[in-house]
């Protein structure tokens, strides 16, 4: 308990201190306050995984009362999940800040809020009363707002801000009235009370609380048709934050599913399936539409909502094998869904810090403009490489560990189920291949067209690699990219733990993880295989051409000698193929003149794409509710004295509402008398 | 163990046959059919030209891919003698390491910085999206068909344990056949793509590899032939029956590597390539066509009998 309010002074200093001090030692501050907050962080978490119980009860006075502080297994994954990549975003952020220092108040405010944002997000893992997680949860909300808003006189960035702003609170929304619904109907704020109460049947609540909760939890994680704030966000944020919010901020309402599953009350392999099937859906269409993205930030964000989709194909899988009773598929689906979580915190905070990166050297995110940056940002492009291999699923990366345990649930599912679940374990399967097969396309195109090749526009001078600084924590995030990928094992048992407290009825859990862990054990023999044989095909190469001269001459232009670098493929031409088939679920506007005559005019062509899903639910709806709000527009007429008229008004009718019986009566008696 | 040495001796003369078939088929007296063989092992010794623009992933990428192909053959079994790598789902695994040497020359292609490379690099990527799929289906509704999980597991259980021959063999010669496209299509031969072509626009792998030369202009030919015999032995495997002897399994084995050399010599010869707008309509008919093996997996377990929800 000490060390948990040490933790949480350390960030209550930070705060109090930052505003008061100069640029330099803000951000300092802001470090030193992360990181060591985080290690006490890691250190409790680190104590609950190895078998000890952190549970209190904290009497927080008159509206709370006892706010039960509870750290199980599910928390402390989450919390070091969350402290890692809270950690490297800090350090990253320390040097990409560097080009604001000249906004003191700014900083300030920022530095703060990534403090204010670990407190949240820690103490939204940690609490276990509904409105002790509400208030964190809100905490968590508006630090990522304001983390988010740096860049607020930009129009653009405060539209994205408000949009996220917006949407996460219609979640939030939703999340307190399935809180209050079972809370109310189990008469206490302690969520493991709930829990309990459902569990044994002594209340009744049916399924809906959950499906509420799970939509406002979607809300937050970005499950589509609800993922539309994230594209617009995570571009217009600072890029340590866009990695701190899609690594980690976007989880926490993966953790809130997590937290509520066994809220659900009802057939779990209905759930499963809805869960299942939403997922995959998320996961095929935020990849679709990733592909035709031009903003790296813009790409890599809908890259997370793919990877929401998968990971809530693994939870969907648990509920499933939950339901059927087979441990195995639930287990298997679980550990996919959680280690998949961690995968994606890495690889994905990875990939903004290197497209932060490009875009502080580069003032540009447009893949369009951008080409040939591997050779003036050696470090930064091998860096991406490897994420962008680690996001597609392929071994010998963490992505495909996690992905491996998914499509094990799914052909174990598949083989011992009847024939409905082996129709649906299929479609999914389908899914899922294709999801890696257009993430292949996509990281293809986003990385060959960025890093290699020649500038496709002017880049700056001065680009060159980042700070030493920089790559730190790059570095410690490949360094576990590369250890879970080749040695998944002491992963699998770590994500196994709070995947064992979610299925009901295990008796011998070594049993059930047992084959699991021999066949990661094989994949990781896999792994090192892949790498050895790869190393020894190119020292063959070496052997055999150590004698042999090598020449450098112009690439090969098939007999053209004026080939420039306008000629190369660029990114729109890489996926034409695609997008061609793909164009009914797209939304691609192309505007060009053509170029025609003897003398022509200068040529043009525009491609602009849009989420088509966006346009369709969101954009529409807004503006029918926007067209029935201009029939009020009349009352805003800007003139003072009205407003202080609806005043008067708005007081007249509450205080006739209050006393409407005895003003009814009043004029009853008097008409009687009359 | 064996596996891997029988897939790299069939490697060996896999190109070789199908020139012959094509030259025989012409009416040609053609080159023999080490001759393949020695085109790799010229370019081998040959120092390289790079380009320019091109930096160290065009270096190490012919490399890596060979690599990952040759990891990936480890996963292969004879018959009921696992491979190396040999684990649940180990298919999973192959098709995903395959595709990691893929997305490295894909890559290397966009480092030269040249327009037709970029042209079939595009093309790879998009027709392996598409590729993708097929093999796992088929593998899984094996794994419905059999109860078992790895590939070595699947093969040694088609034939002969309770499952009826006539429907085994069926699923066997259709699924071979739908493999040996895949490999097919993996290895951008025809219908999808013609190696002989000259005109850089038509092309898929050959203009993706324009600027190789040397070492790793040999490497990523002996590739192309070693990915036939990986694709050529899961196709043997299907019809293995366990317990037959070493001999009989490499046999059948050196067997259905011929027929896909001949049937991919047949088909270069008299055939044309399809247009490049029609092809991602004949990948999606061979994974529909895997469809097939799943509604036959299913009905020959009777997962279907009784349950059917309609």
């Amino acid at each position: 308990m000490s060390l948990i309010a040490l933790a949480f002074l350390i960030s209550l200093c930070g705060l109090l201190l930052i505003p008061f001090l100069p640029v330099k030692f803000k951000k300092l501050i802001a470090v030193i306050a992360v990181l060591s907050s985080g290690a006490i962080h890691i250190f409790n978490a680190a104590k609950v995984l190895s078998g000890e119980i952190i549970d209190f009860t904290l009497n927080a006075g008159f509206p709370f009362g006892d706010i039960p502080v509870r750290i199980d297994n599910l928390s402390a994954f989450f919390m070091i999940v969350v402290t890692f990549t809270l950690s490297t975003g800090v350090v990253y952020g320390y040097h990409y800040m560097s080009k604001y220092d000249d906004e003191p108040e700014k900083q300030s405010v920022h530095w703060c809020s990534f403090l204010l944002l670990q407190a949240g997000m820690m103490s939204v893992c940690m609490m276990q009363n509904i409105l002790g997680f509400l208030i964190s949860w809100e905490i968590m909300t508006v630090a990522a707002f304001f983390l988010v808003i740096y860049d607020y006189e930009t129009p653009n960035t405060i539209r994205a801000g408000l949009n996220y702003f917006v949407q996460s609170h219609i979640g939030v929304l939703l999340i307190i009235i399935g809180f209050i619904w079972t809370a109310s109907a189990a008469g206490s704020f302690d969520l493991a009370v709930i829990i309990a109460a459902v569990k044994n049947n002594s209340i009744t609540i049916g399924p809906w609380p959950f499906m509420i909760l799970f939509t406002g939890f979607a809300f937050k994680a970005g499950f589509v048709p609800l993922h539309t704030w994230l594209p617009w966000a995570h571009p217009a944020a600072p890029s340590h934050v866009s990695g701190v919010m899609s690594g980690v901020i976007i989880k926490m309402g993966i953790y809130g599913i997590f937290r509520i599953l066994p809220v659900y009350q009802g057939d779990m392999l209905q759930i499963g399936r809805l869960i299942l099937i939403i997922s995959a859906t998320t996961a095929l269409y935020g990849v679709m539409v990733a592909i035709i993205q031009h903003n790296l930030k813009r790409l890599l964000a809908y890259h997370s909502v793919e990877n929401i989709g998968i990971i809530g194909m693994g939870i969907g899988l648990g509920a499933i094998g939950t339901g059927m009773s087979n441990n195995a598929v639930a287990l298997a689906g679980y550990c996919g869904a959680l280690l998949h979580t961690l995968n994606h915190s890495l690889f994905k905070s990875l990939l903004f810090f290197t497209a932060g990166s490009v875009y502080r050297k580069t003032h540009t995110l447009n893949i369009e403009e951008l080409g040939g940056l591997a050779k003036k940002m050696p470090y930064t492009a091998a860096l991406f490489l490897i994420a962008a291999l680690a996001i597609t699923g392929l071994p010998p990366f963490n992505g495909f560990i996690s992905e491996f345990l998914i499509y094990s649930s799914m052909y174990t599912g598949m083989t011992t189920g009847d024939l409905s679940f082996a129709m649906i374990f299929l479609c999914c399967i389908f899914a899922l291949v294709m999801v890696g097969g257009l993430a292949f396309l996509c990281f293809t195109k986003a990385f060959g067209i960025v890093f290699l090749g020649t500038p496709r526009h002017h880049i700056p001078e001065n680009c060159a690699e980042v700070e030493r600084w920089c790559l730190v924590p790059q570095f410690a995030i490949l360094a576990m990219i590369l250890l879970i990928g080749f040695f998944p094992v002491p992963f699998i048992k770590l994500v196994s733990k709070p995947a064992l407290t979610l299925i009901p009825g295990i008796k011998n859990p070594a049993e059930i993880l047992a084959p699991i862990s021999s066949t990661m054990f094989s994949v990781s023999t896999g792994a090192i295989m892949i790498a050895v044989i790869c190393g020894a095909v190119y020292a063959v190469k070496l052997f055999v051409t150590r004698k042999a001269v090598d020449r450098t001459s112009p690439t090969w232009g098939c007999g053209y000698t004026g080939a420039g670098p306008r000629l190369q493929y660029t990114a729109t031409s890489f996926v034409k193929s695609y997008t061609e088939i793909a164009s009914p679920l797209l939304r691609i506007k192309t505007t060009m003149s053509a170029i025609k005559g003897l003398f022509p005019d200068k040529g043009e062509f525009h491609v602009r794409t849009y989420d088509k899903l966006e346009e369709k639910l969101i954009d529409s709806n807004l503006n029918r509710v926007g067209n029935f709000m201009t029939l009020f527009a009349f009352l805003q007429n800007g003139l003072i004295q009205y407003y202080i008229l609806y005043g008067v008004f708005f007081i007249i009718a509450v205080m006739g509402f209050t006393f409407r019986k005895s003003i009814i009566s009043f004029i009853i008696s008097f008409l009687a008398l009359g | 163990m064996e596996s891997i040495i029988l897939i790299v001796t069939a490697s060996l003369f896999f190109t070789g046959i199908v020139i012959r078939v094509k030259s025989i088929a012409a009416g040609r007296k053609g080159p023999g059919i080490l001759q393949p063989l020695r085109d790799i092992l010229r370019n081998m010794k040959k120092g390289s030209v790079y380009s320019e623009t091109s930096g160290l992933i065009f270096r190490i990428a012919p490399s890596i891919y060979a690599g990952t192909l040759l990891t990936a053959a480890l996963c292969i079994p004879l018959g009921d003698r696992p491979g190396i790598l040999s684990f649940q789902w180990d298919f999973v695994f192959f098709v995903y390491t395959l595709a990691l040497g893929k997305f490295l020359m894909v890559v290397a292609a966009l480092d030269t910085g040249s327009s037709f490379e970029g042209m079939g690099a595009s093309r790879e990527a998009f027709f392996s999206m598409l590729m993708e799929p097929a093999v796992f289906m088929v593998m899984g509704s094996f794994a419905i068909l059999t109860g078992k999980t790895s590939f070595s597991e699947i093969f040694a259980a088609l034939h002969g344990s309770g499952i009826s021959n006539a429907v085994s063999y069926t699923m066997a010669v259709l699924s071979a056949i739908l493999i040996m496209l895949v490999g097919m299509v993996e290895n951008s031969r025809m219908p999808v793509d013609d190696p002989k072509t000259h005109l850089e626009l038509t092309m898929i792998h050959e203009v993706m590899i324009l600027d190789n030369s040397g070492f790793d202009l040999g490497l990523i030919m002996y590739s192309s032939c070693l990915k036939f015999a990986v694709f050529g032995g899961v196709a043997a495997g299907l019809f293995m029956k366990p317990g037959a002897g070493f001999f009989a399994d490499a046999a059948i084995f050196f067997l259905v590597q011929f027929c896909y050399a001949v049937f991919t010599g047949f088909m270069e010869s008299f055939m044309a390539r399809f247009r490049m707008k029609n092809n991602p309509q004949f990948i999606y008919t061979i994974t529909a066509a895997t469809l097939l093996i799943f509604i036959g997996a299913v009905h020959a377990t009777g997962i279907a009998g009784g349950k059917m929800p309609w």
